[in-house]
């Protein structure tokens, strides 16, 4: 925790670093009160609605808590990206392509395998999915470094590719289309799924987000691999001055983000039980960005920011079910919660555009 | 290829056209922004319900451009003013952008049931199966011609008149510029204005001149296939008129022959894998200005 609050991001205001995530939570609920009436309907009752449908019963709190599993995995890969100073936006794309492999994967011709021997499959979907995520994102990483291409166009790019791409692959019969219905494979294997919990979202894979939260913390604040990163971000050329392999870490960073959105990607193959044309959480990979955004680029604070934004998703559900406030009220917090953000200031960004403050220089 | 394709490639051609030239001006003034895809929206959805209100569709692209700019100005306080970075702040504009057309139709025009706007007319609607005019010009609405004559003026701008080299200048090397006299942050400000209203009415287009009716994120991707022009166009004006009429091509291929031999996904996929191609090929350099997306401290 010590070495999180000297990290030289955080502000020097006194304070400030509780005071800051108040004022977001504040601000939050104040603007969704205020659209709310704008939209001439009851603000308490559309907060309350709101809040029964992300916390109200087991159930919600069940999909809730699934939800918000998914944008650690990715919001941690947003955070070690941008901890590198890359801007890895690709969760959408690389969750996707992710998904495909694994899906791939499941209908190939391990299928005997998978069956005589229950314990292999779910993990080797899991780790297909890693890999694929890697593979797509590092696309964008060595186009940065071989070609120059900014990488936040490129995994933009690539987020539409894969989703076009994943999109063919389940509305070709021959492929991964079930041909008895409409676009969508056919169910995995038994043995392949995540068993679940009634109607909800909930999975048996959903706690797997906080061992791979702890791990990308201590690695990050405890290991030299992760002072290496941190420093790459902050400064560039006094990392590489000081025999930081930036570009090397860089890459690896492109690689690990990729590697959580595809894992997160597969997971949810498996919850899910099949590959739709649409991903399961669709645009969480940008609302990853918020998430990490809001939670500092710390991976401990990443936990409660997902819970946040996942109770939003899940509440906006019912509030506009219930309500008649539209579910796209989501996205206007999150387009407001990022502008904040960028407005008090991040340090990434400031050494990104060559602003380097004197606390990070004194830092790498 | 009959008079009819032509007229449709046009006609898709135009959204795209329009807003990749209002990101090509900001882009060349060394500002990139992703957000176009939401200024485009907000455009489509605040000109269908300025025309569908007023009943007049000159007033909904006015409507339009208006909401593209205002949303550009929020875009320029976050990038010009607090130097934040352009990327983030884009892909914020677009949430922003989703956030409050999607709120606000609900709010506004749910109640109402199936609206429809006034839509512009052809230019001439007797006139229309002339041959090449008939569909490269008669057929076409009042936004197509503007967007089809913006391509030289903004070529002529750029590339021609002083003030177009100010601006490259800004988009080069910000800080010769300011030294050589030229206001940055004013020259970044007109063009992030200029940006929004061309992009408003872009998305305007879509909903008042294509189809009279709103649905929500019915920009669907159209400002990234602008972004994609502008680099596949070499960030030249007839660069990114050639890039909008061949994505208006295959976006053609792709609705005229459903469930043929062009996969409507791969169709898709197309201009993105494209863009990321452009990107890579670099004769002498791919075009891009030297500033680009680094914002500029005084």
């Amino acid at each position: 925790m010590n070495s999180e609050h000297r990290a030289p991001d955080s502000t020097t205001e006194p304070f400030g670093e509780y005071l800051w995530p108040a004022a977001m939570l504040l601000g939050t609920l104040l603007l969704l009160a205020l659209v709310v009436r704008l939209c001439g309907q009851n603000p308490a009752s559309a907060l309350s609605a709101l809040w029964n449908g992300a916390f109200g019963s087991i159930g919600a709190l069940a999909t809730t808590a699934a939800r918000a599993s998914v944008l650690v995995l990715y919001a941690l890969g947003v955070l070690i990206s941008f901890r590198a100073g890359v801007l890895n936006i690709g969760a959408e794309g690389q969750s996707r392509v992710g998904a495909a492999l694994a899906c791939t994967v499941a209908f190939s011709a391990l299928q005997p395998a998978f069956a005589k021997v229950p314990w292999l499959g779910i993990p080797l979907l899991l780790l297909c999915g890693a890999f694929a995520g890697a593979t797509w994102s590092l696309i964008a990483g060595i186009l940065r470094w071989w070609r120059g291409v900014p990488e936040v166009i490129a995994t933009l790019m690539l987020n539409l590719i894969g989703l076009s791409f994943v999109r063919w692959l389940v509305s070709s019969p021959d492929l991964l289309r079930d041909v008895s219905s409409f676009p969508r494979s056919p169910l995995l294997a038994d043995a392949l799924q995540l068993p679940g919990w009634g109607i909800t979202e909930f999975h048996s894979g959903v706690f797997l987000s906080l061992p791979v939260l702890i791990v990308v913390q201590l690695w990050l604040f405890k290991m030299p691999g992760g002072f290496f990163l941190r420093a790459t971000g902050l400064n560039p050329p006094a990392a590489r001055a000081n025999g930081i392999p930036v570009v090397r870490v860089q890459l690896l960073a492109f690689a690990w983000s990729g590697a959580l959105a595809g894992f997160a990607g597969a997971l949810a193959l498996l919850a899910r039980g099949r590959l739709d044309q649409d991903p399961t959480y669709p645009d969480f990979g940008y609302m990853a960005i918020a998430v990490a955004l809001v939670a500092g680029l710390r991976p401990l604070a990443v936990l409660p920011a997902a819970i946040l934004f996942a109770a939003l998703d899940a509440g906006a559900k019912a509030m506009q079910a219930t309500a008649g406030v539209s579910y796209w009220i989501v996205y206007l917090v999150q387009g407001v919660v990022i502008l904040a953000v960028l407005v008090r200031g991040v340090a990434v960004f400031r050494a990104r555009s060559g602003k380097v403050s004197a606390a990070a220089e004194a830092a790498a | 290829m009959n008079d009819a394709a032509f007229e449709a490639i046009l006609r898709i051609a135009t959204p795209l056209l329009l807003a990749a030239l209002g990101e090509l001006v900001l882009e060349r003034a060394g500002v990139i922004n992703i957000g176009i895809e939401g200024v485009m929206l907000s455009g489509a959805f605040f000109g269908f319900l300025a025309s569908w209100q007023s009943g007049s569709p000159l007033i909904g692209a006015a409507a339009g451009m208006l909401a593209g700019a205002a949303l550009m100005a929020v875009f320029g306080v976050i990038v010009l003013k607090f130097a934040a970075d352009q990327i983030v702040a884009g892909m914020a504009l677009n949430f922003l952008a989703l956030g409050i057309t999607g709120t606000a139709n609900l709010a506004l025009t749910q109640s109402a049931g199936r609206v429809q706007s006034a839509v512009f007319a052809p230019l001439n609607d007797a006139w229309r199966h002339a041959p090449v005019l008939g569909p490269l010009l008669f057929g076409q609405t009042a936004l197509t011609l503007t967007a089809l004559l913006l391509v030289p003026l903004i070529w002529f701008y750029l590339e021609k008149s002083e003030r177009g080299l100010e601006l490259r200048a800004v988009g080069e090397n910000p800080a010769a510029a300011e030294a050589s006299g030229v206001y940055v942050l004013l020259c970044r400000w007109k063009a992030c204005i200029a940006a929004g209203v061309l992009g408003g009415l872009g998305g305007a287009f879509l909903t008042i001149s294509q189809t009279a009716s709103y649905a929500d994120n019915c920009t669907h991707g159209r400002g990234f296939v602008a972004l994609a022009a502008v680099v596949l166009g070499r960030y030249s004006a007839w660069g990114c008129a050639a890039a909008c009429v061949f994505f208006g091509a295959s976006f053609y291929a792709r609705d005229a022959f459903p469930g043929t031999r062009v996969p409507t996904d791969l169709v898709e996929l197309l201009p993105y894998v494209l863009t990321l191609v452009a990107l890579c090929i670099k004769f002498r350099s791919n075009g891009a200005p030297a500033a680009l997306g680094k914002p500029y401290l005084r």
